[in-house]
């Protein structure tokens, strides 16, 4: 799997997605322009999330750790949540390696502040969505309107979800889509913060 | 959602006793917030709201004396405390206590590897201890011996053992390669079992037995006390190391691959706990169902055909290796290939042959000890993935693997599920894992994997099968299944609780034992 450290800035992501409708209602917030330490995870066995991994590294690859075995990123997330008690932890990953991620980033103190499956079923795929009430809405809706550029569209809201309030909220949408039988057709995006961060 | 309180037990009570605790363990130690921390104290996985095991609190020791200091409150206030290690026997409840509202108490910060002995080939640890822990350990020092772990690498090592898990080693009977132990009674009572009841004792870690009943057994999958160290033999790291594979073309190969590779177990010719692992098993480690079949129900007689021929798998696929300098394994290989090319299209490989297959690589790591995590792959087959551990106990027979095959898979088709399982080789018997795989974000799903559960252990009880573990929400219709000459086994069992832990507070209710002030009131 791929990952990467990196800082959420977050008031140029937010320039990234001005321009999308579903979370138009989110511009005129005002940002606090600071770093917030992040560790990404993509899952690099599939075309989405390595989409997903690209728009945060640019076009360059993201160094790969071992595949199908996420052992090797285990170590990784303890420490980083070990010393960045105010850092983000996301990804887009198989469902089974955000499981181990999450339960070990658990006992370090991060909990789950957004969750979403990305199903393809049939000539469908099903965006189902917990994340903080402010954005779930939009969120949905901008998923649903990127159509088959929601990965990259996803990792540029994350910045909005990560600063956003609030009980986790569900949002559902489906969208048409053609899927790819090389692909295994069922991603989980998500992060995790520490629980005192909200 | 509330959180739940222990049963009969006020919240003026539990608040006194939140507050001792903390003065022994110290505030940060113990864990009350829902959710900031005790969310991670629930069974992903389980087929019941998980409501259904939420514990009140968690309470995380350090040392014997914090146990017993734990132990202390627990009497004061009748409090339930439910032990965990690492909390990651995931399929069988993972760190979840067996009712609402008990203790969790949590020793993953007793994690110090106290002794490794190369010489003599064996560790002692305490239950925070993961099969990664002293695989890292190990490999910083250089020592030459190897671990035999579970499928996951975070599982603990006293956690396993204590729940009669196995591995894939020659020494894959974790139990039996377990040698001595320090146990808490309920009373706060420390009692080294085996050669440490002598002080000093030069041999507490080579010698099982001691003098007297051997008790350590006692402790396993018991509540009869709390586990605070181990001792465990390690293999040494032999000259040569062989993994093979062997695709079976057949259904019914189960039976000849059971009854042609039994001598070679018994005369050790094949020294590692080998198994068979159906065709899906294999395939989830690569691909997904919906990648193949998005119909509902199981997977079409046709369409397991098409994976097997693209992924070179059979519809049976067993492992097993050969250790040694490389003379004896050369031996041992004539023996075995001579065995193996009884199976009419039977297909051997080697390292060589199927390296970057994951279920290859994750088998022949396992095989020579080293820890990882790939078997949670298997979860990817149907999106959301959860699971629960159907764990019959066969004969290594061939007919006797078949009738249960049979009759696991049936049932599995039957409720719409796929049947997912391997057949782990053990001294005379098979381990039977039918891994019962649900889609977790489900309702019906989890509801039809209860039932079935349910409906499989008696089915089994009927044909004279027990299971060897099991899931917190089945202890006790599997311990009822335990039932010769009235429930004698339990009666005992219930005997020994009422003796050891009078107060029932250590995890009532595992594995069907509930102390007598809770006896018949569990649901």
């Amino acid at each position: 799997m791929l990952t990467r450290r990196a800082f959420l800035k977050s008031t140029v992501a937010a320039s990234a997605i001005a321009g999308s409708t579903g979370l138009a209602a989110l511009q005129s917030k005002r940002l606090e322009s600071h770093d917030i330490p992040t560790l990404v995870f993509a899952d690099e066995n599939n075309l989405q999330a390595t989409l997903f991994a690209n728009t945060w590294n640019g076009s360059a690859p993201l160094p790969s750790a071992t595949a199908r075995d996420v052992a090797g990123q285990m170590g990784e997330i303890d420490n980083f949540c070990r010393t960045h008690p105010d850092g983000i932890v996301f990804g887009l990953t198989r469902d089974s390696d955000f499981f181990v991620l999450e339960h070990t980033a658990a006992q370090r103190g991060f909990s789950v502040h957004y969750r979403a499956t990305h199903d393809f079923r049939g000539a469908a795929l099903v965006h189902d969505i917990d994340a903080p009430h402010a954005v779930a809405l939009p969120l949905s809706t901008s998923l649903q309107q990127a159509r088959a550029a929601w990965p990259q569209m996803l990792a540029s809201a994350l910045p909005l979800i990560a600063q956003a309030q609030g009980t986790l909220t569900r949002a559902k949408t489906t969208v048409a889509a053609t899927y790819n039988r090389a692909d295994s057709g069922y991603l989980v995006s998500w992060m995790l913060k520490a629980n005192s961060t909200g | 959602m509330d959180k739940p309180l222990p049963q009969g037990i006020s919240p003026a009570t539990f608040a006194a006793a939140i507050a001792e605790l903390q003065t022994v363990v110290g505030a940060e130690y113990v864990f009350t917030d829902d959710r900031a921390h005790l969310r991670s104290y629930r069974d992903a996985y389980s087929t019941l709201d998980d409501s259904n095991f939420a514990p009140s609190a968690a309470v995380a020791p350090k040392t014997v004396e914090e146990v017993q200091g734990v132990l202390a409150v627990a009497r004061t206030h009748q409090l339930p405390v439910w032990t965990i290690s690492t909390g990651k026997n995931f399929a069988y409840g993972g760190p979840a206590p067996r009712k609402p509202g008990y203790v969790v108490l949590d020793l993953k910060r007793m994690n110090r590897i106290i002794e490794v002995n190369e010489k003599h080939g064996y560790a002692v640890v305490e239950p925070g201890v993961s099969y990664q822990d002293l695989y890292n350990y190990l490999q910083e020092k250089g020592i030459k011996l190897w671990i035999d772990c579970a499928a996951p690498a975070w599982g603990g090592i006293v956690g396993n053992t204590s729940d009669h898990g196995a591995g894939y080693t020659p020494y894959g009977d974790h139990l039996l390669m377990q040698c001595g132990m320090e146990v808490i009674l309920a009373d706060g009572t420390v009692v080294e079992t085996g050669m440490g009841g002598v002080p000093n004792s030069k041999t507490s870690s080579l010698y099982k037995y001691g003098i007297g009943p051997w008790v350590d057994g006692l402790f396993t999958q018991s509540n009869f006390g709390v586990i605070t160290k181990m001792g465990i033999w390690l293999m040494h790291e032999p000259p040569g190391y062989m993994p093979f594979m062997v695709t079976l073309p057949r259904e019914e190969d189960l039976e000849l691959i059971t009854d042609l590779v039994l001598p070679l177990k018994l005369n050790m010719v094949i020294a590692n706990g080998a198994l068979t692992a159906d065709l899906l098993w294999e395939s989830a480690m690569s691909v997904t169902k919906r990648q193949y079949y998005t119909g509902k129900g199981p997977v079409p007689d046709s369409i397991r055909r098409k994976i097997a021929s693209d992924l070179k798998l059979g519809m049976w696929n067993f492992y097993a290796a050969l250790y040694g300098p490389q003379p004896i394994m050369d031996n041992n290989w004539k023996i075995v290939e001579a065995t193996l090319r009884q199976i009419p299209g039977a297909k051997i490989y080697f390292d060589a042959d199927r390296k970057g297959d994951p279920g290859w690589d994750y088998r022949a790591k396992l095989m020579r000890g080293i820890p990882n995590m790939t078997e949670f792959s298997l979860l990817n087959w149907v999106g959301g993935g959860g699971h629960i551990n159907f764990s019959p106990i066969s004969a290594a027979d061939g007919k006797d693997s078949m009738k249960q095959f049979h009759m696991i898979r049936d049932r599995a088709h039957e409720y719409n599920f796929d049947y997912i399982g391997e057949f782990l080789i053990g001294w005379r018997d098979q381990h039977h894992i039918f891994m019962l795989m649900f889609d977790r974000l489900s309702d019906d799903e989890k509801q039809r994997a209860h039932e079935l559960f349910g409906v499989l252990i008696n089915d089994a009880a009927k044909l004279g099968y027990g299971e060897y573990r099991t899931h917190l929400s089945f202890m006790d219709q599997i311990a009822d299944t335990y039932n010769y000459n009235d429930r004698a086994l339990w009666r005992m069992h219930e005997t020994l609780k009422d003796a050891l832990d009078p107060d029932g507070i250590l995890s009532p209710g595992k594995m069907g034992i509930w102390p007598e002030r809770m006896r018949g009131q569990q649901s």
